[in-house]
């Protein structure tokens, strides 16, 4: 685990930095919410390299690289996978059978509430639905909010709708783990790059005594 | 990639046999649970034999044994294609069940030849239950999902108090949404700190990490004029010598303090990282010839590190400036992150 972990860590890092470096020199990206765009799918990316194979990796894969404008940075992490993968995933059917079951779902939700209403408009108290209707209805309601949170979760079913969306909780966990390191260092660099500068030895110590202090 | 990762997935299973990155192996790897308990979790706890096999076994166990063999791979998580498995129900003494006890549980059985044969799951009728064949399918199914909830469960903080499924599932889902929240919101966060995105220092730490390099010139990737002010910071290089034990450089005033920056920076980054570092020589930093006068030679370094990803390294390997003393001249260097 250890190890599989921690080689994970630094191939992200590495796409990570790739992606970075690619989305930066294509395009100057003046505003922040360019630059915090292109770090999210750089991240993402990354991320997704790094699992390896599985179907919410494809699916956010393929999805990030409908839009035209990730398709540069798509090409810098993926590089020779990128053609072989879009070649794969970019049929334009599969893309339309996603619309038209999200359609299907959406009215189905909506029909099914009318249906209520229009029950309980009737009887005029409330409607009489058996605890196991109610308890598979709930379940069915959050079984296609998973669905559209996890990439590419709509086609799966059950059981490897909930494995795949544990593999993917786990990517994400490790994701944001390492975006925070990075963050942290990013701080502890340029803090303590502050400090090192003018000062005399003794207090350079201690400033950076204190960070570590405050950052434990 | 995924060769890569199968040979470290293979060790860590705990079954003998280079199984499949069944889901309870895959799982574990990936969970750090040992593979005990994530097969107990995934299991009737009832049965004799090998983990991962079992856990195969109950996976495949709702297919048919004709039809199922090419669907069953396709879902699945890892990277070496699972060998070719059937799964083939019985039902046992279903016409005679009379005052015959039937077994409770499952067990698998399994041909010890290789990976290529194939396990049989005798799935055995419970007392006082139907047990023709849609039933149990029924019931197999149910418990894969079960198993998987649990797993789920054990991941999720704060989850394994909950029962029943729906709450599962919901506070499932309210973390997932939190995790990705949390993803927008530190990249929102690394994009304010960096007036651009290049984070060349940390350049240097996973070229010195995947390269093994002796020498390396700090490449500043960065688009723009900006060469002339931008110079890296050997803190971040540093980052990248583990244990610090090997500063055989000139011993100089300031290594001190850049090296109690290193341990500080040791504590941030996680450990897993430094552990796996080669033994750098200090001695290898070397500014950047940034100075005018290189430029158009740190454009090539630009392209070079551009050009490819993979196996390319992020920063070109160069004899440059091959022992200009810059650990004197570090203390001017201020890192553009």
């Amino acid at each position: 685990m250890h190890v599989t972990k921690e080689f994970k860590k630094k191939t992200f890092l590495k796409q990570l930095l790739l992606g970075l470096h690619v989305s930066n020199s294509i395009s100057n990206p003046i505003s922040i919410q360019q630059r915090k765009n292109s770090i999210k799918l750089s991240a993402d990316l990354a991320m997704a390299f790094a699992r390896g194979r599985t179907h919410w990796t494809h699916a956010l894969i393929t999805k990030l690289g409908q839009k035209e404008e990730n398709k540069s940075t798509l090409k810098g992490i993926l590089g020779r996978r990128y053609e072989i993968l879009m070649a794969r995933y970019s049929c334009p059917l599969l893309y339309q059978k996603v619309q038209r079951r999200k359609k299907s779902v959406t009215s189905y939700r909506f029909s099914y509430n009318a249906q209520k209403r229009r029950s309980s408009a009737l009887k005029g108290s409330c409607v009489r639905v058996s605890p196991s209707v109610v308890a598979r209805n709930l379940e069915n309601r959050r079984t296609k909010v998973l669905k559209r949170l996890v990439p590419g979760g709509e086609f799966l079913n059950g059981s490897s709708l909930l494995s795949e969306a544990l593999d993917y909780v786990i990517s994400l966990k490790a994701q944001v783990d390492m975006m925070k390191s990075l963050w942290r260092a990013t701080q502890v660099s340029s803090s303590s790059n502050v400090e090192l500068v003018p000062s005399a030895p003794l207090q350079k110590k201690d400033a950076s005594c204190t960070i570590a202090n405050s950052e434990e | 990639m995924e060769d890569e990762i199968q040979p470290l997935l293979n060790p860590t299973t705990a079954s003998a046999s280079p199984s499949v990155a069944t889901s309870g192996a895959s799982f574990t790897a990936l969970l750090g649970l040992p593979p005990n308990r994530a097969v107990e979790l995934l299991h009737e706890p009832t049965f004799p034999s090998d983990p991962a096999l079992v856990d195969r076994a109950a996976r495949f166990s709702v297919f048919a044994a004709a039809a199922a063999a090419s669907s069953a791979p396709s879902p699945e998580v890892s990277p070496p294609p699972p060998p070719p498995e059937t799964a083939k129900k019985r039902k046992d003494g279903a016409s005679t069940n009379g005052k015959a006890k039937v077994k409770k549980g499952k067990h698998a059985e399994e041909d010890t030849d290789g990976e290529n044969k194939l396990p049989y799951v005798h799935v055995r009728a419970r007392r006082g239950q139907a047990t023709d064949s849609h039933s149990l399918a029924e019931r197999a199914r149910r418990e894969k999902i079960n198993a998987r909830m649990k797993l789920l469960q054990e991941l999720v903080p704060g989850c394994s108090k909950i029962s029943g499924t729906a709450l599962v599932l919901d506070e499932i889902i309210n973390h997932v949404q939190y995790l990705q929240r949390q993803v927008e919101y530190l990249s929102m966060r690394l994009a304010a700190v960096n007036p651009r995105i290049d984070f060349s220092g940390l350049d240097t730490f996973l070229s010195a990490t995947t390269m093994e390099c002796g020498r390396l010139t700090i490449g500043n990737a960065k688009v723009g004029t900006e060469l002339d002010q931008q110079q890296q910071q050997p803190v971040w290089s540093e980052v990248g010598v583990s244990d610090s034990d090997q500063m055989n450089s000139t011993t100089n005033s300031k290594r001190p303090q850049i090296q109690l920056q290193q341990n500080q920076l040791q504590q941030f980054w996680h450990v897993d990282f430094l552990n796996t570092q080669n033994h750098l020589q200090p001695s290898v930093w070397e500014r950047d010839t940034v100075m005018g006068s290189t430029a158009p030679h740190v454009q090539r370094e630009e392209q070079h590190s551009l050009v490819g990803p993979g196996p390319v390294p992020l920063l070109a390997f160069d004899r440059v400036n091959p022992v200009a003393p810059p650990i004197q001249s570090n203390q001017q260097l201020k890192m553009e992150l």
